[in-house]
């Protein structure tokens, strides 16, 4: 009923939602998001019981900082990046989407374009090697209280047989305030 | 086209609305989320998402999020933009600005915090904005209301096509694994207590998620009347306030996703009454 008034009346707009519902059925299909195209699929597979879940956590001389002070915004913008941080670290600072990139784009383009595609996609050793140095300013704004030095960390959680966190934390980065 | 009479209130719908995206751009300054305030992230993450991809290859968030002066210009004008459409709604111009503005601010926010969210109220409902005659108004406001029903109609139909809904306990763990942290700073109170408790109970916590299914899958019923906005506007709400007490996903942004569902020509009408009185 919708669709056969907006053909009568605004034939463009007609048109503009059949591709985008052509689109959104595609990318639903095949499963990968492209902005304005969002898949609401989260939460939707059947989650497998854990043994324990790696966390990650800043600790401070006086103990952990909880994120959860914070607004959502905030403690994502300081702690969800630490992650993907910390797995390219393990990969010797290589970004993980590099394979992606040469494999759509390499030999497909000349040398120079695909340099310059390259370079807008894949995080290179410099920005790496600045990440910390970000991370501490963010945090310093976040956190009014200052710091002396403060130590990124992973951890494990055990809900069985009772909750608990592992003894030991394995640290990502430190950062030295004074 | 002969201009037909308006369905929707289009003025003060725009002045709510964008009134809205402005309290939530306050929101994302008092919470040092505005590009200015991030300090000038250094890590992109543009995943797999084509769009993103595009803009990162120009190097236009990388551009925006680097130069603070830039970022800086960035916000202020979006929340010029976003005030002058409170108070001109008849104008084009500055909404295209607050449209391109707040999708530029989000998928910068989501490259820098590697993880592209999916919080998109705000970015969906200044857009029928961007018609001036009624009756394209009228059809891009239903426009919206329909993708909205949509996106959560293809999020309930997710939840049983991969299996989440007939899983005996897959809430228990989304449950163990959301507030494995949480629970390091949060151990007593009466939220833990019942996060603990559904952990505990995994029968119960699952039908909670069979339920929030439902809530998705009922905005199937908006695709044929709006008699029933109301009801579907209470089972959003009820959504997102579980997701918040439960999984700590706040939902101010996505706030805007409930405009649809409002009964706009009886605002209207009290806002006229109420200003007829004056």
């Amino acid at each position: 009923m919708f669709l056969k008034k907006v053909y009568q009346q605004w034939r463009a707009f007609f048109w503009a939602i059949i591709i985008a519902l052509a689109a959104q059925f595609f990318f639903m299909a095949k499963g990968i998001e492209n902005v304005p195209f969002f898949i609401y699929s989260m939460y939707s597979y059947a989650h497998q019981p854990q043994d324990s879940f790696n966390v990650i956590l800043v600790k401070t001389q006086g103990g952990y900082l909880n994120p959860y002070q914070l607004s959502g915004r905030e403690s994502e913008m300081l702690m969800n990046n630490i992650s993907y941080f910390s797995k390219m670290k393990k990969l010797a600072y290589q970004d993980y989407i590099t394979p992606t990139v040469e494999r759509r784009f390499k030999n497909k383009l000349p040398i120079n374009t695909y340099n310059f595609v390259e370079r807008g996609l894949v995080n290179n050793h410099l920005q790496f090697s600045k990440y910390t140095g970000w991370w501490k300013r963010y945090l310093a704004t976040v956190y009014k209280n200052p710091f002396d030095s403060v130590m990124v960390v992973s951890a494990y959680i055990q809900y069985q047989p009772e909750f608990s966190k592992s003894p030991v934390d394995s640290v990502i980065f430190t950062c030295y305030f004074k | 086209m002969a201009e037909t009479k308006a369905y929707y209130p289009r003025k003060m719908m725009a002045s709510l609305v964008f009134g809205w995206l402005f309290l939530i751009l306050v929101y994302f300054f008092s919470t040092n989320s505005l590009l200015s305030q991030l300090q000038a992230p250094v890590l992109i993450s543009p995943q797999s998402d084509n769009t993103y991809w595009m803009l990162h290859i120009f190097r236009i968030p990388q551009w925006l999020l680097q130069h603070y002066g830039v970022s800086l210009a960035f916000d202020i004008i979006l929340t010029v933009s976003c005030i002058t459409c409170i108070f001109v709604p008849d104008q084009r111009f500055f909404t295209w600005i607050t449209v391109a503005g707040v999708w530029l601010l989000y998928i910068c926010y989501c490259s820098a915090a590697g993880k592209h969210y999916a919080q998109i109220g705000y970015l969906l409902a200044p857009i029928p904005f961007l018609a001036l005659r009624n009756y394209k108004f009228d059809f891009l406001w239903d426009g919206l209301r329909y993708w909205v029903c949509f996106l959560y109609v293809g999020a309930g139909i997710f939840k049983l096509y991969y299996g989440g809904f007939a899983s005996p306990d897959n809430m228990s763990h989304i449950l163990e694994q959301m507030n494995a942290d949480w629970f390091i700073f949060n151990s007593k109170g009466m939220q833990a207590d019942t996060i603990r408790y559904l952990i505990d109970h995994p029968g119960i916590s699952q039908w909670l998620f069979r339920l929030a299914c439902l809530a998705d899958l009922s905005l199937l019923v908006g695709f044929f009347t709006k008699k029933f906005d109301k009801w579907l506007l209470f089972a959003l709400v009820i959504f997102h306030l579980g997701n918040l007490l439960l999984l700590h996903i706040s939902f101010i942004e996505q706030s805007l996703i409930f405009a649809p569902f409002l009964p706009w020509q009886r605002l209207a009408i009290y806002f006229h009454s109420t200003h007829s009185n004056d």
